[in-house]
């Protein structure tokens, strides 16, 4: 007798290193915009300390500039270790940062190229205009496009170019975040660890479970695969590993795979979904009624 | 209870507002002191 499990426990740390991560990566960033206006402000180069006679020297507080360029890499690490625990769109958030960086950095090359501020020393003898201009658009294209790429592999009817441009980018934003992240850093794409470990086939099943839980029809994101991902996502459904082969558990319409047939191990296709459902990635609801089949099924 | 996208989200908003308001205070004391 399989009793309903309690619903899942709330990832709290996770969610705690993801959100104090997403802080940490936007003060980093505003701490390393406002220190390269304070270097621009005084010509796009200083320097300090050493045995040198220094032309330019540097802005007070130019010196948090390089130790939140390394802050905002732990922080980064930190959101995204969180954000891939907590799963679905949370794993590819903290890929904002890389938006955010250069978009800022952008901002301040375009705004030095076009317009600078005021010179104190009345100094207008022109300077690297041009340079600063093209700089900040090569600045704003980075920060752009893998925001405009995510986001259309986010519509629905997204080409495969663009989920497949999306995961490469960001290492799984939006969509490819469910498919491609589970498990990982979100960065390492999605075959990585796909190999003979049971862990391995674990972390495919419950992407393919998070991917049908956003488009239960199966078909508005690829209409013209929809009965592949359905097949696949049967298929690893009943997919368990062995040893080092991959054997198919009986059930469903597992026939177009070879599966050997309904109620070979109803046990352990209750103990997986179970799992699932701890996991949450099934709802009560989808629970109840993927026990009830199967239960029928395995009669 | 499961995660709730929603105000996940939100105090996600949340941080990194918090996070941009403290890089710019830390700034400004950094270069004022």
């Amino acid at each position: 007798m399989i009793s309903t499990p309690s619903r899942p426990a709330q990832p709290w740390l996770a969610i705690a290193g993801f959100l104090v991560g997403m802080a940490g990566i936007a003060g980093s960033i505003t701490v390393v915009f406002l220190g390269m206006r304070s270097v621009l402000d005084v010509g796009g180069q200083c320097a300090s300390g050493g045995p040198f006679v220094i032309a330019v020297p540097c802005p007070d507080g130019t010196w948090t500039l390089p130790l939140a360029i390394f802050a905002g890499l732990g922080f980064a690490f930190l959101a995204f270790a969180g954000g891939t625990k907590v799963g679905g769109i949370y794993a590819s958030l903290p890929g904002l940062a890389w938006v955010g960086l250069f978009c800022a950095l952008g901002f301040n090359f375009l705004q030095w190229g076009i317009a600078p501020p005021a010179d104190p020393s009345g100094d207008s003898s022109g300077g690297p205009g041009l340079v600063f201009v093209l700089l900040g658009l090569m600045f704003e294209v980075m920060g752009i496009v893998p925001l405009v790429t995510s986001l259309l592999a986010l519509r629905p009817g997204a080409t495969k170019v663009g989920r497949t441009l999306s995961a490469t980018t960001f290492g799984g934003a939006g969509l490819g975040g469910d498919l491609f992240s589970a498990g990982s850093l979100g960065t390492s794409g999605a075959g990585a660890d796909v190999g003979s470990s049971s862990a391995a086939t674990e972390e495919l099943l419950r992407a393919v479970q998070a991917f049908r839980a956003h488009h239960p029809d199966g078909s508005v994101q690829m209409p013209e695969g929809a009965d592949v991902w359905a097949a696949v996502a049967d298929a690893v459904a009943r997919a368990k590993v062995n040893g080092a082969g991959l054997t198919i558990l009986g059930g469903g319409s597992g026939a177009a795979m070879g599966g050997p047939g309904p109620g070979t191990n109803l046990v352990a296709e209750l103990e997986r979904l179970t799992t699932l459902h701890q996991n949450g990635n099934l709802t009560d609801a989808e629970f109840a009624a993927a026990k009830q089949s199967l239960i029928k099924e395995g009669a | 209870m499961s995660i709730r996208p929603a105000w996940l989200l939100v105090l996600a908003g949340a941080a990194i507002v918090l996070g941009i308001a403290a890089g710019a205070w830390i700034y400004a004391a950094a270069a004022g002191g």
